[in-house]
């Protein structure tokens, strides 16, 4: 059905001019703001079982951190005068890991300062969303930590509810790794160590969910395979052969694997697109790398957890990898190539 | 086996409702009786006739644009085997798997041609198709007559198998080409027509059609009943597309596969970068696109000569697979451009400090450039064009240059008149002519959302084509002097060389392109203070470095 132009409103309506930009119908149907929001998607059960272990107050460390971030994301981009994007989702997934990795007892200003570091510091001066050198969310927390360590590394006991608002009123413990760290062995069943339900941080420690999370984010192509195989296999490679605690190498594996946020940096902050590097080859070592740095920081390091500073660093060298594996293809293929003349 | 492993997309054919109908003729191929022998069998035609009667038919291969009798000459003895290429692998293009389809002896006899002319086996003559739904056995056999192979696999199938054939010596010849070849031989008719495919949705029925040379886009979207006006027309397949700014004053040419039209309005709005690596992932060729994409864009030579820039074929596969809808490929033309061109490195240096764009706003440019990077260095004017825009832009302000540096600037472009705003598209045509004013456009970031600088873009597109169309000293009426017994050889290479906008085909003038860059360089040094003066109006902040270089400039003229 055709609409109906009166006459006098004829010259009027503006007649469409033919433009240069393919339509989408010619382009892929995924775009770059839904892959972040996969990753948000990703997230959002992690928040929910958060909630179910520790009440609502984890909800409003994401929301503190989700809000802190996005503002400031908003008002640089007011500022350097870029194309404001309300629907941009990249600083929510940067405020989702940064309260995901903090104890669900943490001040509400805590989330707020890390969020605002990892965007005004850490993203938007290198030129905002796709152009940050360094994992924005990695930054926050390592900031946090850095200022914060004796308030983020003390952890609630789960099944204790905490109201959203008012003082926290309940028991603080050590992380399990910070047990491993002193030489001990954590004593959590292991079922419970799959399922989250032990102290630690509010998102990072429910490792079957996950686990499905990874498989979401593979099957949607959000992630690269080859950047947690890289990082899972050389911390597992590693904790087998050089275990800190009197066990069997494989009970070595799985408490440096599970305890801590091991699993939570190999799927959420290592795979972050913008700062990995895009060879195939270079993703994966870029992985093993991180993998690597994660447990010398967590074996020698100040602090329990190292998966953040670990990213940075990796994050510096993942153009380095990049161009590495390119020249050497293209030499490759150069004398390959000499070869085949040669023999003509 | 090795199929499933190549990289690449699979992107949706959509190409039933067009192969479901038949063939509508507008015209059919001329007879020209006189000049090409009578023959009915072939047994008793000489390789060399074959070749005689493709170059007086005026035969020309609708891959790439070449003339078939050239293609036949060059590799014949050579050749270990001959293909019909019947390849449309990309989205919407049916208009050669169509021939075999509909017109099955007729490719079969021209291949038994073609491999006469060339002295192939008859088991070494076979038909390619894309292996798909379309194309099930029961429908296009195998049969005595045609060898037909099944090719499956990722979608740049087609540039790879001939890219493939170039190597092992396997000629691929369109299936279109053949059918002319045999009605030229046979019945005696010269090509004077193209298979196209007209689709899109916008098209309430799509079609294959035989349309006359040198008709022009409007008149072939008019025949094929368009259901609302369209926003983007492109030819020759959706995803190596070439869109088509100016529809009338774009003609359908021998290499034109397929005229598409869409009325969408969800236009790709590029969205920055966010280095997912996708296009590496799908790329046939295994190039770096994302770095390439970075290094053209930053006009990085180096990087781009190290990269392996010169591999990418544009098939368009990693356009097609950015999540963030960046147009890729006229991209990485521009790269390939600007090394042939060959820009001295000093030049690029300045232009770099020029500019203080930030990220996001420059990528949302990069297709508005891209425009212009499109058309084939064919079709540039000499770059004296500069040199006459300089001019009179600059003895403007020599005048008042005693009362103040910048004050007079401003003033400039708006006394341009219509015949410099045309030398200065055709300005913007050039090699360096592009790059200055892209760089100088650049800080200003909203320029992007402003309408009437697409505006002025489209006009001066329209004068160009203006100016192209009354160079051909040509009368208007194209299609209906193609169609007449009487139309000279020079017609049609004109209709060639008019509107091959964007083109991929390897013609001579591209390879005269690093020369005539060499060449300009001089005159770039010269143009560069024009185009920074012109931009200077843009600008809100005063520049020291650009008044110290007017008033260099200045200081040389006064004596």
């Amino acid at each position: 059905m055709k609409e109906f132009i009166p006459i006098s409103k004829a010259h009027k309506t503006p007649k469409r001019s033919l433009t240069n930009r393919k339509p989408l119908i010619l382009l892929s149907k995924d775009s770059s703001n839904a892959m972040m929001g996969d990753v948000v998607i990703a997230m959002l059960p992690l928040l929910v079982m958060a909630c179910y272990f520790y009440g609502t107050r984890p909800l409003m460390v994401a929301l503190w951190s989700v809000a802190a971030c996005k503002l400031a994301d908003s008002v640089c981009c007011l500022i350097a005068r870029h194309k404001l994007m309300l629907g941009d989702l990249s600083p929510m997934v940067t405020g989702l890991v940064i309260a995901m990795l903090l104890p669900a007892s943490v001040p509400y200003y805590i989330p707020v300062a890390a969020g605002l570091f990892a965007i005004l510091v850490v993203k938007q001066p290198f030129g905002g969303t796709g152009n940050n050198l360094f994992n924005p969310a990695a930054a926050g927390f390592a900031f946090a930590a850095v200022c914060w360590p004796q308030t983020i590394f003390r952890y609630p006991q789960p099944m204790e509810r905490m109201e959203a608002a008012g003082p926290v009123t309940v028991r603080l413990l050590e992380g399990s790794a910070y047990t491993l760290k002193l030489g001990g062995i954590p004593s959590i069943d292991w079922q419970e160590l799959l399922l989250g339900n032990f102290a630690g941080p509010m998102g990072a420690t429910h490792i079957l969910v996950m686990a499905t999370c990874l498989i979401f984010l593979l099957a949607r192509k959000t992630a690269d395979w080859r950047i947690p195989l890289g990082f899972i296999s050389v911390a597992a490679v590693f904790s087998f052969f050089f275990a800190r605690i009197p066990t069997s190498p494989l009970n070595s594996i799985y408490f440096e694997l599970f305890s801590g946020s091991v699993i939570f940096t190999a799927i959420y902050m290592v795979t972050d697109p913008v700062t990995a590097p895009k060879t195939g080859w270079g993703r994966f070592v870029y992985g093993g790398l991180a993998g690597l740095l994660t447990m010398l920081f967590r074996y020698y390091g100040g602090f329990e957890q190292g998966g953040m500073f670990a990213v940075l660093v990796c994050n510096a060298l993942s153009f380095s990898l990049d161009r590495c594996f390119i020249s050497a293809k293209e030499s490759v293929r150069r004398v390959y190539g000499e070869l085949v003349n040669a023999k003509k | 086996m090795i199929s499933i492993l190549r990289r690449g997309i699979k992107p949706e054919q959509k190409k039933e409702p067009a192969l479901n109908r038949d063939i509508q003729v507008f015209t059919e191929n001329v007879a020209i009786s006189r000049l090409i022998p009578e023959t009915k069998d072939i047994d008793s035609i000489s390789p060399e006739k074959i070749i005689e009667i493709a170059r007086i038919a005026e035969i020309a291969d609708e891959l790439d644009g070449k003339p078939l009798w050239e293609k036949l000459e060059s590799s014949r003895g050579k050749a270990s085997g001959v293909a019909a290429d019947a390849l449309d692998d990309e989205p919407y293009l049916s208009s050669r798997l169509v021939l075999i389809l509909q017109r099955r002896e007729d490719v079969a006899s021209g291949l038994r041609l073609c491999g006469k002319a060339l002295g192939v086996e008859a088991d070494k003559q076979f038909a390619a198709v894309f292996h798909s739904l379309i194309a099930f056995s029961t429908k296009i056999p195998d049969g005595e007559d045609m060898r037909i192979r099944r090719l499956n696999g990722k979608y740049p199938i087609d540039l790879a198998e001939r890219e493939k054939g170039e190597r092992s010596g396997v000629l691929y010849i369109g299936a279109g080409a053949m059918v002319h070849l045999h009605r030229a031989v046979f019945e005696m008719r010269r090509q004077t027509t193209a298979f196209v495919t007209l689709a899109g949705d916008c098209v309430s029925a799509p079609f294959n059609a035989e349309l006359p040379l040198g008709m022009p886009l409007k008149r072939a979207l008019e025949f094929c009943g368009l259901s609302e006006e369209p926003t983007y027309i492109c030819t020759n397949g959706s995803l190596t597309a070439s869109p088509v700014l100016d529809p009338e004053s774009a003609f359908v040419e021998v290499d034109t596969k397929a005229i598409l039209a869409f009325h969408r309005y969800d236009h790709a709005q590029p969205a920055p970068c966010i280095g997912c690596g996708r296009c590496m992932e799908v790329c046939p060729q295994q190039l770096p696109v994302f770095y390439l994409y970075q290094a053209s864009l930053h006009k990085q030579l180096s990087l781009l000569r190290r990269m392996g820039y010169e591999r990418c074929y544009g098939c368009g596969a990693c356009t097609y697979a950015c999540p963030s809808h960046l147009d890729l490929v006229p991209m990485l033309r521009q790269g390939k451009e600007l090394v042939s061109a060959g820009l001295p490195e000093d030049l690029i240096q300045q232009s770099r400090e020029t500019q203080e764009q930030p990220e996001p706003a420059q990528e949302a440019e990069a297709p508005e450039e891209v425009n212009a990077a499109g058309t084939p260095p064919s079709e540039v004017p000499e770059p004296v064009t500069v040199e006459d825009v300089k001019e009179p832009v600059g003895a403007v302000p020599t005048p008042e240059s005693a009362g103040g540096e910048q004050e007079p600037v401003p003033a400039v472009p708006e006394e341009v008149g219509g015949e410099e705003a045309e030398e200065i598209a055709a300005m913007r045509e050039t090699q360096f002519g592009r790059e200055v004013l892209s760089t100088a456009e650049n800080p200003e970031p909203e320029e992007t959302e402003q309408p009437p600088n697409k505006d002025i873009d489209r006009d001066q597109m329209k004068k160009r084509s203006k100016k192209r169309q009354s160079e051909k000293k040509q009368s208007p009426e194209k299609g209906e002097r193609a169609a007449s017994e009487t139309s000279p050889r020079a017609s049609q290479k004109d209709v060639e060389s008019a509107a091959g906008a964007a083109r991929t085909r390897k013609a001579p003038a591209r390879k005269d392109a690093p020369s005539g860059g060499a060449k300009a360089t001089p005159k770039k040094a010269a143009a560069r203070p024009v185009s920074s003066r012109k931009a200077a109006p843009k600008a809100p902040v005063k520049r020291p470095s650009r008044g110290t270089q007017a008033k260099e400039k200045q200081e040389v003229k006064k004596p």
